[in-house]
């Protein structure tokens, strides 16, 4: 295989400007999306209420062996109780099952501002990758920029080689597109030293396309998840853990 | 561990006498990070911070600030907390967490209506400020209105029903008006929260046991009982004592002459296992007192005490001799 010596002029021309405008221009976009604003996560009541719930009818569940048969029942009555049972009144509020834009409006991950606000970053982003792209193609297609490190397959020719029409050319060897494309991850890395490590979360937020949750926020309970802790404690059990336990605490000191 | 490098640090402290700037910093931010309440010694140590080497501090100066100004206002040291806020304000005018800081001011001041006010006005904007509306039921527990106290925290625990701290703290104020079969539904609650904790177990049997009557003696022993069997081996006094106290209570109950009722009296002398109980409970108290570095006077009293307290054998609900639970 032939060793291909390439101008250093390519380096100078080519490389180094790609890399300084992604960096200015990724920096440039951080301060932009700074200005226009995060609206902060102003939480809901309801969904506050309806988390907190469910959290209370679990440790309920999990810990109901150790309360007096009189607390068990007292409880047991207050969360299934038909018509003002609290699960039961949680369950009546939910919109009904047959009708899922409902249930998307109540999410607060859809709530209005947060969505603007993820859909304005995710356009700069969109916005800014698409000029650097359109430029780059445009200014340095048709020559070879960089030689890679590690050898590819030939699969990858078509991708890395975009301009360049050499079949016989090592795959090595790519255009100045797969240096955008390199640079694309590997500047997160920079980023992160001059702007601090936020700005890398963001970028990585947007690049996986997935609106990533600030809090442990899960789904709002659905009507389903009522339900089923109500089925839950219904067929709950009452096996009291202490109904013994002089009999255990005199047998455990019964040798001391 | 922790409380050790505490100590360490603290006492590295006392020893520059607050001259070292850096070690000075050095403790606001473990303070910080470990939510420590030491807010004397922060307040002391971290006024030359805020005021002299504030330029040295940096980007940390504010949240410095806010530590320092309420370690002042918790040490009533209004002066520095005035300093502090207004400061804070100079930077960073109209924030939320300034006005905090200004309605806690006001508390500190005891201009209770006032704060009242700035947090009822915190709600409007955000009715989910917990910070708020624990305020607001602090400063009904500062007036001494007890019964606002309790009605605010259960609004508050009607949407934040897992808060445990919330829960123990209503229990406490019902505590505090007598309350009692309240209280423990909100220990109940708590047992659900972390049914882990013996300690949770031996407060809850106390506070049955203050209640009185046959169930709730029954409930007592059978708590305390439990509490034993998750933490058999140490700090168990105080457990070792209330089944003492239980049981003597249940035998005095069962023995018809102690002025019990009848009802009371049968059902007090179906309690299983009263006498061996208390038997367990007086060898284990001697037991861990002899070992223990209690002062030889205590050591004395001991016996005296488990005397009092002793359950030979449980009366019949129908004899009439009253030797068997020796009274005080």
């Amino acid at each position: 295989m032939m060793e291909l010596v390439l101008d250093p002029r390519i380096r100078d021309y080519v490389l180094l400007p790609i890399v300084v405008l992604m960096l200015l221009t990724n920096i440039f976009r951080h301060y932009l999306m700074l200005y226009i604003g995060n609206p902060e996560k102003k939480s809901d009541i309801k969904s506050i209420y309806a988390a907190q719930v469910l959290m209370r009818t679990r440790r309920f569940r999990a810990a109901a062996q150790r309360l007096s048969e009189d607390a068990f029942q007292r409880r047991k009555t207050f969360f299934i109780q038909k018509d003002s049972g609290l699960l039961v009144q949680e369950q009546q509020q939910q919109p009904a099952q047959d009708n899922p834009m409902a249930s998307m409006a109540n999410n607060p991950l859809m709530d209005q501002g947060s969505m603007m606000s993820m859909m304005g970053k995710n356009f700069a982003t969109v916005i800014s990758n698409i000029l650097l792209f359109t430029w780059i193609d445009r200014s340095f297609s048709g020559f070879i920029s960089v030689k890679l490190p590690f050898g590819l397959t030939r699969g990858f020719k078509t991708m890395f080689q975009s301009g360049i029409d050499l079949p016989a050319l090592d795959v090595s060897y790519v255009s100045s597109m797969s240096w955008y494309i390199l640079n694309v991850t590997g500047l997160q890395g920079i980023q992160a030293l001059i702007l601090g490590q936020a700005a890398v979360d963001d970028a990585a937020m947007q690049m996986s396309g997935m609106p990533m949750p600030q809090q442990q926020a899960q789904q709002p309970p659905s009507a389903k998840m009522y339900a089923s802790e109500k089925e839950f404690i219904e067929l709950l059990q009452y096996k009291w853990d202490m109904k013994n336990t002089e009999e255990r605490l005199l047998q455990k000191f019964g040798g001391r | 561990m922790s409380a050790t490098n505490f100590e360490l640090l603290r006492a590295r402290l006392e020893a520059s006498s607050g001259k070292d700037i850096k070690l000075n910093r050095e403790f606001l931010k473990y303070v910080r990070e470990h939510h420590i309440r030491e807010s004397t010694l922060v307040s002391i140590y971290g006024a030359p911070l805020v005021d002299k080497y504030a330029s040295s501090l940096g980007d940390e100066l504010w949240v410095v600030l806010e530590q320092v100004c309420i370690a002042a206002l918790d040490s009533q040291d209004l002066k520095l907390a005035d300093m502090c806020i207004s400061k804070l304000d100079a930077k960073f005018p109209n924030s939320s967490r300034v006005r905090r800081l200004q309605a806690l001011r006001m508390e500190a001041a005891v201009r209770y209506d006032d704060a009242d006010l700035v947090y009822q006005r915190m709600l409007l904007d955000d009715p989910t400020n917990t910070f708020a509306m624990k305020r607001r039921i602090t400063i009904a527990r500062e007036r001494r209105d007890l019964t606002r106290a309790v009605q605010l925290l259960n609004e508050y625990l009607t949407v934040f029903m897992s808060d445990t701290e919330a829960w123990l703290e209503l229990a406490d104020l019902y505590i505090q008006q007598g309350m009692y079969s309240n209280a423990s539904f909100c220990f109940e609650e708590l047992l659900l929260a972390s049914p882990q904790n013996c300690h949770l177990y031996v407060k809850y049997a106390e506070l049955r046991f203050t209640m009185g009557g046959v169930e709730n003696l029954e409930l007592a022993k059978k708590y305390y009982s439990f509490a034993l069997e998750l933490n058999p081996d140490k700090n168990t006094n105080r457990a070792w004592f209330g089944l003492l106290a239980t049981t003597h209570a249940l035998a005095l109950l069962a023995d018809p002459s102690s002025g019990a009722s009848k009802k009371a009296s049968s059902a007090a002398s179906e309690s299983k296992y009263v006498a061996e109980m208390n038997k367990l409970a007086r060898t284990q108290l001697t037991k861990n007192y002899e070992n223990s570095s209690a002062t030889t006077t205590l050591k004395e009293c001991l016996p005296k005490t488990l005397s009092d307290f002793t359950v030979d054998r449980m009366p019949d609900s129908g004899s009439s001799s009253s030797k068997d639970a020796k009274t005080r």
